[in-house]
């Protein structure tokens, strides 16, 4: 029978089960990082801010059952570290998208290959569009379960999702026509 | 015509990148090393005790040894002093290097006397540098201030070490203080329930009817709320530590966090902004305040001497109860020694707060609202209850 991730967490903390937490660490790291990587933009930061989140998983048992899922719980904390990154180092959130559209019009769309622009694309959103996009398609989580992380109603999550792939969709045909 | 599964599915097949292999060996590795580290930690502590014990009466042996005092005396501490195995003068160097504080005292009260010792003053002399709090408080915060060298070869690695100790001391203690918050704070109130907890909590002890305003110390009818109505004498909601500094949504649990929270002339309220606690300025009429702007964004307020200490204990408590790791969606707080503005995740000034905790220290009335906030929300302020607590986090940032 396959551990839930509570479960493994739990191993982990209580009976010092380091395999445990290779299990859990492989069930979260691909998904994890992609999603600190999108929401930062550049690989040196998301890496640290990775370590981060890890570093408070492994030192502090603060994970308590209760109705948030234990990806929730993660996904809060990885969100959070993000969030304290940009304001510690005063980097505005990105939240004008227009500009961001521009910037990628001129450098990186044309001419760039599909797979990269798509990704891209998702980066150049709105920080709330993307966090909640990349919550649904990275770390798989419901536009409920979405909707509970920050204390939202599901209606505002599922617009905002909306919006994301509205957006995506018109840069991916937009790339499409051009090629 | 590309659908929203079509999105989903293109994003997904294009977003590929993992972690460097060195990224995961690392994490791996620190999980190892935190597992590691407990079992020491534990160890340590079951052993420390004793380990200490057998130290100190081995210095005592070593002590005896060096005066030839006669065999019988040295009779009477050597049953714990067999563990010792290397030869005693050797001994003797190597225990000022890793001599804790306390035994570095100990050892001291021990060299100062001239004649032998008896087992009864040895025992008495133990007890001195071994009471519990002695060694705790050592260990735990101004160990490496207190512990003058005894000699001068003396251990300037022994006092690095202290420092390292006292450094993981404060942090583990950070650690244990947070987790405490946590998990006993069992309620978080809606923003506008905070009203009538703030009734309760800051009630006028001489007059039920009120509640005690923060800066201007002025007794208010609960009534007078701002809210809705206009007025000059109206009370409304003090974040103490300001929202725009870490946690501007009301879902976010700091924002309503009742430890921090106040009743404030409204006026006062506006004018104090989300500025940094610091001292000088311009007088301010409304309160026995000062206010000093520094820019546009920044600047600091000086609230009245009576409430100096509640406030820098309000917002150790932020600082401590928010490290960014629960459900709360609240970033870690982080006191801060400089002024900082809005958008920051700290507030400032964290060396005069601490010089306001001891020359304010905790009274009745803000007991009773320690007291108070533990029946509605769950937790309480450590710092009230324990102001030593203070110095031993943050003593050693603020000593120069």
């Amino acid at each position: 029978m396959e551990h839930s991730d509570e479960d493994l967490y739990f191993r982990y903390h209580r009976s010092g089960d380091l395999q445990a937490f290779n299990q859990l660490y492989e069930r979260y790291k691909g998904a994890l990082y992609r999603f600190i990587l999108r929401m930062i933009g550049n690989s040196a930061t998301a890496e640290e801010v990775f370590q981060e989140v890890w570093a408070s998983l492994i030192k502090s048992n603060q994970y308590r059952q209760g109705p948030g899922s234990f990806k929730t719980f993660v996904y809060t904390i990885a969100r959070n570290k993000a969030i304290d990154h940009y304001r510690r180092n005063r980097i505005q959130l990105v939240s004008d998208a227009y500009v961001q559209e521009e910037q990628i019009e001129e450098s990186e769309w044309d001419g760039a290959d599909q797979a990269q622009a798509i990704t891209k694309a998702v980066e150049a959103l709105p920080a709330e569009q993307k966090e909640v996009f990349l919550l649904k398609v990275e770390a798989e989580m419901s536009l409920e379960e979405i909707a509970q992380m920050g204390g939202e109603s599901r209606e505002a999550i599922k617009s905002r999702y909306r919006y994301a792939v509205a957006k995506i969709r018109k840069w991916v045909s937009e790339e499409n026509n051009d090629g | 015509m590309v659908d929203d599964a079509e999105v989903e599915r293109r994003y997904r097949k294009s977003s590929k990148e993992s972690p460097s292999v060195q990224l995961d060996r690392l994490i791996l590795d620190m999980a190892k090393h935190e597992l590691g580290r407990r079992k020491y930690r534990a160890t340590k502590r079951m052993g420390l005790f004793a380990t200490a014990a057998t130290l100190v009466l081995s210095i005592g042996l070593v002590t005896f040894m060096e005066r030839e005092v006669p065999e019988e005396v040295v009779i009477t501490a050597k049953g714990p002093a067999v563990l010792v195995e290397e030869p005693a003068e050797e001994k003797s160097e190597q225990s000022f290097d890793r001599m804790p504080a306390p035994l570095a005292n100990a050892d001291r009260a021990l060299k100062k006397q001239q004649a032998p010792v008896s087992a009864e003053a040895e025992v008495a002399t133990m007890d001195r540098a071994f009471g519990s709090e002695a060694l705790s408080r050592e260990l735990l915060a101004e160990a490496p201030d207190r512990a003058s060298p005894p000699q001068s070869r003396a251990p300037s690695m022994a006092r690095a070490r202290a420092a390292v100790e006292t450094g993981i001391s404060a942090q583990a203690l950070r650690r244990q203080l947070n987790s405490e918050l946590v998990s006993t704070h069992k309620k978080v109130f809606r923003y506008n329930d905070v009203w009538q907890a703030l009734e309760y909590t800051d009630e006028d002890p001489k007059n039920s009817k009120n509640v005690i305003l923060l800066y201007s110390q002025r007794s208010t009818p609960k009534t007078a709320k701002h809210k809705g109505e206009e007025g000059d004498n109206l009370w409304n909601r003090e974040h103490v530590w300001p929202k725009s500094h870490g946690f501007p949504k009301k879902n976010q649990s700091a924002y309503t966090d009742l430890h921090h929270l106040r009743p404030s002339d409204r006026h006062i309220n506006s004018d104090r902004r989300d500025w940094d606690f610091d001292e000088g300025g311009k007088s301010y009429n409304r309160c026995q305040c000062k206010r000093k702007k520094v820019d546009k964004n920044s600047g600091s307020f000086e609230p009245p001497h009576q409430v100096k200490g509640d406030i820098a204990r309000m917002l150790f408590y932020m600082d401590v109860r928010y490290e960014g790791e629960d459900e709360s969606k609240t970033p870690d707080l982080v006191l801060s020694d400089r002024l900082t503005q809005a958008g920051d995740v700290s507030i400032g000034k964290l060396c005069v707060l601490l010089r306001w905790h001891r020359n304010d220290p905790p009274d009745s009335v803000e007991k009773r609202r320690n007291q108070r906030i533990k029946e509605l929300q769950g937790n309480r302020n450590p710092f009230i209850d324990d102001p030593n607590l203070a110095s031993q986090l943050w003593g050693r940032q603020c000593s120069q």
